[in-house]
């Protein structure tokens, strides 16, 4: 999901995967099928028929495991500003946060293709041999909006396409 | 050096031809599969029907032995219910689910792909048991200890098969609450979903809950015969009798989960060919959710003649009837949905409205199973058989006909050949009449299920039951020429297949693109798509 400060003087971009689970409703909803799924569990097991209770705790890793994977990556974002002689670029999904400066001068906008025919294309900005990743956790289309953005933003220089 | 041009190309292809299949993790491509593997499956279970219908044309021994017949009666309950219903709702949550709900694709497309990939494994594992010493399992679909236990060779991969079919449904329920939970446009609240993410959502709450259960029952079976466990053998001390209690808490929600997705198309069809929102859409989603809840208390309605005591056959008794109280809200807001609306009567709403009328038969006998002195009469006669084959042929799988014939458009960009599906509807639904309704009037005279042979006086009904069961099944053949001639080309379908059609599936193009929303829909369009009429 983009979106663009109007700011004329310092434009920013802030980039962040569409998420609608919210923290409460992940507790709410992993408890109440843990709930649902542990009970019988534990009542078949008090029975002596051990082995669904083994079933049930090995599905609940698998389902939180599963949660925890679909929310941290909703916890992504990414945010680049470019004013009038830098590009900055914060990215981080809470826990490991990233920061990185290039000058508008130099920048340049850069595709990689993936290696292999399912993988997506990625974009990156790139100055003086550092490169860093953009619009990771887009789709292919609005990853090229965000590439058409960005070359207008960064100026006619930047876009070369290197590889 | 790489211009960016040639990169957006790029990603804008996928690969063709079977690496396309077997590498996809593209919510549409494993819906497909899904559903062409439960259309393969419900012939490949349709043909063990045909041989037990063959068999039992004529009283006496005419084609297979009483042990190969009861195989064939294991396999086609099994095949039919894991192979053929639950992979087709599976794929058509695949289809529409994101598309429903304004997501690009599923939360975890590679689970995706393996959690059907297992499938076919599952089914080759299950149905070579065949070929191996002993048969394959003569059980029933219900594999009750101890007679599961005296299975040959084809124990183990039996045990095996069932596991691997359990993985598969346990991760594509986890992807479709992933989905739903995590990946809903802004504005898409849960009130707002339609009601097939609602229903199957709850299914999926379903499947995470018992599934567990299932593969506890049949590892301790697995364990009672290789690692000289007594789980349910009474010389260990174990007890025989407790597997059927273990087996019915997985068993009955089973049938739920098979039956809410239906509800769900339902909902989806008849406001569409009645122009009018769904009638009490708030209603409907606290009754698939008290379904949900009832079914996990009932399971020993199945199990009344088993001797328990009169407290217990009591509580189950009346836990069941309860459940007629959500199932007729459900039916109610249906008929009041079509009240006055403008009707058409093209095929995915003739599937709708035969749904409606036969599955509510299958409830009545269903209420009439749940009174314990009726059901000790009752008990392992074709009146069961009735039963829940117009619970899950004329409501599961005529739900899933109506929903092929519904969204065909959408899927392939061409409208199926109406007088096509007619036919196939109007022979479908005569001839599972013809088949099913004799045979409660068998199950009430006293015939027996799961025997190949019965007494002669039941003749005539068994010959009228065998010629609608081989019509129901040839007449399938024209669902297939159906889907065939709509994927091969056809009139074009617009995005808006149907004038009523509410959703936002409707708001793409048809074929919808391979990545559905390359961004979230806005959320006026979302407003404008109300599933509520209050």
């Amino acid at each position: 999901m983009l979106a663009v400060n109007p700011d004329t003087a310092m434009h920013c971009i802030v980039i962040v995967p569409n998420r609608s689970l919210s923290v409460t409703g992940w507790w709410l909803f992993y408890a109440s099928i843990a709930a649902a799924t542990l009970t019988p569990g534990i009542w078949f097991t008090l029975n002596g028929f051990w082995p669904v209770l083994a079933y049930a705790i090995l599905e609940m890793l698998l389902l939180g495991l599963c949660l925890h994977l679909c929310w941290r990556q909703g916890r992504y974002g990414e945010v680049i500003t470019v004013s009038s002689s830098q590009v900055f670029v914060d990215k981080g999904d809470g826990h490991h946060l990233e920061h990185r400066e290039f000058s508008r001068y130099w920048a340049q906008l850069v595709v990689h293709e993936p290696c292999a025919r399912l993988h997506p294309w990625r974009l990156y900005i790139r100055s003086h041999g550092e490169e860093c990743e953009v619009g990771r956790c887009l789709t292919g289309a609005e990853r090229a909006t965000l590439e058409q953005r960005l070359a207008q933003l960064i100026g006619p220089l930047g876009k070369t396409g290197f590889n | 050096m790489h211009n960016t041009a040639v990169a957006h190309a790029h990603h804008a292809e996928h690969p063709n031809g079977i690496w396309r299949w077997i590498t996809t993790t593209n919510h549409k491509d494993i819906g497909t599969l899904y559903l062409c593997f439960s259309l393969l499956m419900f012939f490949v279970g349709g043909a063990f029907a045909m041989l037990i219908r063959a068999e039992l044309f004529k009283p006496g021994m005419q084609l297979m032995d009483p042990l190969f017949f009861n195989e064939m009666a294991t396999l086609h309950g099994l095949v039919m219910i894991f192979g053929a219903i639950m992979p087709a709702f599976v794929g058509l949550a695949n289809w529409m689910i994101p598309m429903m709900v304004g997501a690009p694709d599923m939360a975890l497309p590679r689970m995706n792909n393996w959690s059907f990939w297992i499938l076919p494994f599952a089914f080759i594992l299950l149905l070579s048991t065949l070929f191996m010493p002993g048969g394959a399992p003569a059980s029933g679909w219900t594999m009750y200890a101890p007679l599961m236990l005296q299975t040959g060779t084809a124990f183990p991969f039996t045990i095996f098969a069932i596991h691997l079919m359990g993985i598969s449904s346990v991760m594509g329920a986890i992807n479709i609450i992933a989905t739903i939970l995590n990946l809903r446009a802004p504005g898409m609240t849960l009130m707002k979903m339609p009601l097939f993410v609602w229903c199957w959502l709850i299914t999926a709450y379903l499947l995470i809950a018992v599934m567990p259960v299932l593969a506890g029952a049949v590892t301790m079976e697995l364990m009672d015969k290789y690692f000289g466990t007594s789980f349910f053998n009474a010389a260990g001390g174990g007890d025989p009798l407790l597997f059927q209690h273990v087996f019915w808490f997985f068993g009955h929600p089973e049938v739920y989960i098979m039956v809410l997705p239906a509800f769900g198309i339902i909902s989806e069809i008849i406001p569409t060919f009645s122009r009018k929102p769904l009638f009490g859409y708030t209603s409907m989603v606290y009754a698939v959710a008290s379904i949900a809840f009832l079914s996990f208390i009932v399971w020993a309605h199945h199990m009344f003649t088993v001797g328990m005591p009169l407290a217990a056959d009591l509580f189950f008794m009346f836990t069941t009837m309860l459940i007629a109280v959500p199932t007729g809200v459900k039916v109610f807001n249906w008929v009041a949905t079509m009240w006055r609306g403008a009707l058409s009567f093209e095929t995915p709403m003739l599937f709708a409205i035969a749904f409606v009328f036969l599955f509510t038969i299958g409830g009545f006998s269903g209420v009439m199973l749940a009174l314990v002195p009726a059901d000790w009469q009752y008990h392992d006669t074709y009146f069961v058989v009735a039963h829940f084959h117009y619970v899950l042929v004329t409501g599961s799988a005529f739900a899933i006909m109506g929903a092929v014939y519904y969204w065909l458009p959408k899927w392939t960009g061409h409208m199926y050949n109406e007088t096509l599906a007619k036919w196939h509807f109007w022979l479908s639904v005569i001839s599972i009449n013809v088949l099913y309704f004799p045979m409660h009037f068998l199950g009430l005279a006293g015939m027996n299920r799961r025997l190949p042979d019965y007494p002669v006086q039941f003749t005539d009904l068994n010959q009228v039951v065998s010629i609608g069961g081989f019509v129901f099944g040839v007449s399938q053949l024209l669902f297939v020429a159906c889907i065939i001639l709509c994927v091969r080309g056809g009139k074009k379908a617009e995005a808006k297949v149907w004038e009523g059609a509410l959703g936002l599936e409707w708001t793409l193009p048809s074929p919808p693109p391979y990545h559905s929303f390359t961004e979230p829909p806005a959320a006026n369009l979302i407003w404008a798509h109300p599933y509520q009429n209050d």
